[in-house]
């Protein structure tokens, strides 16, 4: 579905990312694990638009890679960037709306999303609880919910996600985590920038690793998670 | 006994006592007073596109006066050049002005935050110079004189109390308008953008096209405020539409509240009225509102109306909770 050829990104003259070849299938989850600076949010701000690049990027056979952001959003590539961004002044209900401007356009009624409200407040239940509440006034875990619903409201066919572990204590990450794979399940292919390694290969189907702007390691994850290299990299030592 | 609901008396009685108190104004007061309050009506609607632009949108613009000026003179030569009825004068300079500040938007967005800020002194700066010097259009530094009264059909409205009408109800039809504007989809973009530009970008809100729209529509706002004007002014000068009302605007809706097109109409209202109330402390007027805006942003930085609405929403609260102890 979303397949990236030779990609290239700098800024200034500081190249962050080195031809990167990736791929992205239907209802998969693909996990992208690195360290600080290696690149993981560049590419996700390559593949939405938000920088400049050379190479390839192909979204089901048509290229994306000269395309404005809102125009690649509106093809159904939706990103939750990184640092749980609400729209602090507006309720949580407000904050799903917006979600709807993808697919809806820009129009002056308020238009009838009742329904897709209710599809999130099933996925999320903890949001229907404080919908009436300003965004700004949510825990974080709240937060991050509410970022990927929002997201969600724009009925995406590829949803990436830019570190959504930042933060928040362990029990709420599995939470979001296993929200994910819900949602993953119910037919969204997910691409997934993690640095929690553990975590994210647990719940991938397949996953990448990159390392200074390259991919070093590529292959489903149930083998990464049993490889040395990553064991030691980014898993803690092999135990004896 | 059924106990008096403060939240309908809030809702609807308080505004119907308002509307019908204002309906009844012109009956009781001198035709002076009457000219203040028509002009601090017209400020209101460009206070209103500030707004549109800055309390919904979040850029902030110095412009506004410029665009009233615009308006204002589009009004002018519409009428008195090419013999337009004034209604029609009035809705087309509105649309004339809105369609001049979406194209400029298109040009002055592509500058984030406050460089739009920097970028609309600019304007104001060249909206003047042109208001001053483009003899043929505005009239130079003479102006414009002998500008018709506004009329209706064959109606030509002439008397203080008519104006105050006419302007009224384009008012509470803005104010509406800017209702209808806040809970549309339209709106909501304009705040997304207003709270986090980046994130508004990721779920698809083209950001360089719907602030345009936002400059737009508080151009039309304007627009009709300059030709409101000019009919009830009757003349035109270029002194009128400076940085300096500008910056009134700007610290009226600070005053009352970036937050709501009410807070908008109290911060105009006590600073018009307080003009001519505290006329012989006009040489103090412009220490008062700097050392009032301090402390305003200090203590309640939500202005008069976000500090009033906080404290109805505590008692609001309060009072539940006291209901549901008392159940």
């Amino acid at each position: 579905m979303l397949k990236t050829k030779n990609l290239v990104a700098s800024y200034g003259n500081i190249q962050v990312l080195h031809n990167v070849n990736m791929e992205v299938g239907d209802k998969e989850i693909v996990a992208l694990i690195g360290s600080n600076g290696a690149g993981k949010t560049t590419m996700l701000n390559a593949i939405s638009g938000h920088v400049k690049l050379a190479g390839q990027i192909e979204y089901n056979g048509v290229g994306i890679h000269n395309k404005k952001p809102h125009t690649i959003a509106s093809m159904g590539i939706l990103q939750v960037p990184e640092g749980r961004h609400v729209f602090p002044g507006l309720t949580v209900e407000q904050n799903l709306a917006v979600g709807t401007v993808v697919y809806r356009g820009i129009k002056l009624t308020s238009g009838n999303i009742s329904a897709d409200i209710e599809m999130i407040y099933e996925i999320f239940p903890r949001l229907k609880e404080r919908r009436k509440q300003l965004a700004w006034s949510l825990s974080g875990g709240e937060q991050q919910m509410l970022v990927i619903g929002r997201a969600m409201m724009g009925h995406p066919k590829l949803l990436m996600m830019d570190e959504p572990s930042m933060g928040l204590a362990p029990k709420i990450i599995e939470e979001v985590f296993d929200k994910i794979v819900e949602i993953n399940k119910a037919g969204t292919p997910v691409l997934l920038v993690e640095q929690n390694a553990a975590l994210a290969l647990e719940v991938s189907n397949r996953a990448y690793i990159i390392e200074r702007g390259n991919i070093t390691l590529t292959g489903d994850s149930k083998n990464l998670i049993e490889d040395d290299r990553v064991r030691e990299a980014y898993l803690g030592k092999v135990k004896k | 006994m059924k106990q008096l609901n403060y939240k309908f008396v809030i809702k609807y009685i308080l505004p119907g006592l308002f509307l019908a108190f204002c309906l009844a104004i012109p009956g009781f007061t001198s035709g002076y007073m009457l000219r203040v309050l028509n002009i601090a009506l017209i400020t209101y609607l460009c206070v209103l596109s500030l707004y549109v632009i800055l309390g919904m949108c979040g850029q902030n613009s110095f412009a506004q006066a410029g665009l009233w000026g615009v308006g204002a003179y589009m009004a002018a030569n519409f009428v008195m050049k090419m013999g337009a009825p004034p209604l029609a004068a009035l809705l087309l300079s509105s649309l004339g002005t809105a369609v001049f500040a979406f194209v400029l938007g298109f040009a002055f967005f592509r500058l984030r935050q406050y460089y739009f800020t920097f970028a609309s002194v600019g304007l104001m700066a060249i909206l003047n110079g042109l208001f001053m010097n483009w003899n043929e259009v505005t009239g130079g530094a003479l102006g414009i004189t002998n500008i018709p009264s506004f009329s209706i059909g064959g109606a030509i409205i002439k008397s203080e109390p008519g104006n105050f009408y006419v302007i009224f109800f384009i008012c509470l039809a803005a104010f509406f308008l800017m209702k209808v504007l806040f809970n549309s989809a339209l709106g909501r973009s304009f705040m997304a953008i207003r709270d986090n530009e980046i994130a508004a970008n990721c779920l698809g809100v083209n950001s360089l096209l719907t602030k345009s729209i936002a400059f737009g529509i508080s151009g039309a706002l304007c627009g009709a405020a300059g030709a409101l004007y000019a009919f009830l002014a009757g003349y035109l000068s270029y002194q009128t539409f400076t940085f300096q009302q500008s910056t009134m605007y700007l610290i009226m809706i600070m005053l009352g509240g970036t937050m709501s097109p009410s807070g908008a109409l109290i911060g105009t209202l006590i600073i018009s009225l307080l003009q001519e109330w505290v006329r012989p402390l006009q040489n103090y007027m412009q220490f008062i509102y700097g050392a009032g805006i301090m402390i305003l942003m200090i203590v309640q930085p939500e202005g008069i109306f976000g500090g009033g609405k906080a404290i109805y929403d505590k008692y609001l609260k309060h009072s539940k909770t006291a209901r549901t102890e008392a159940d």
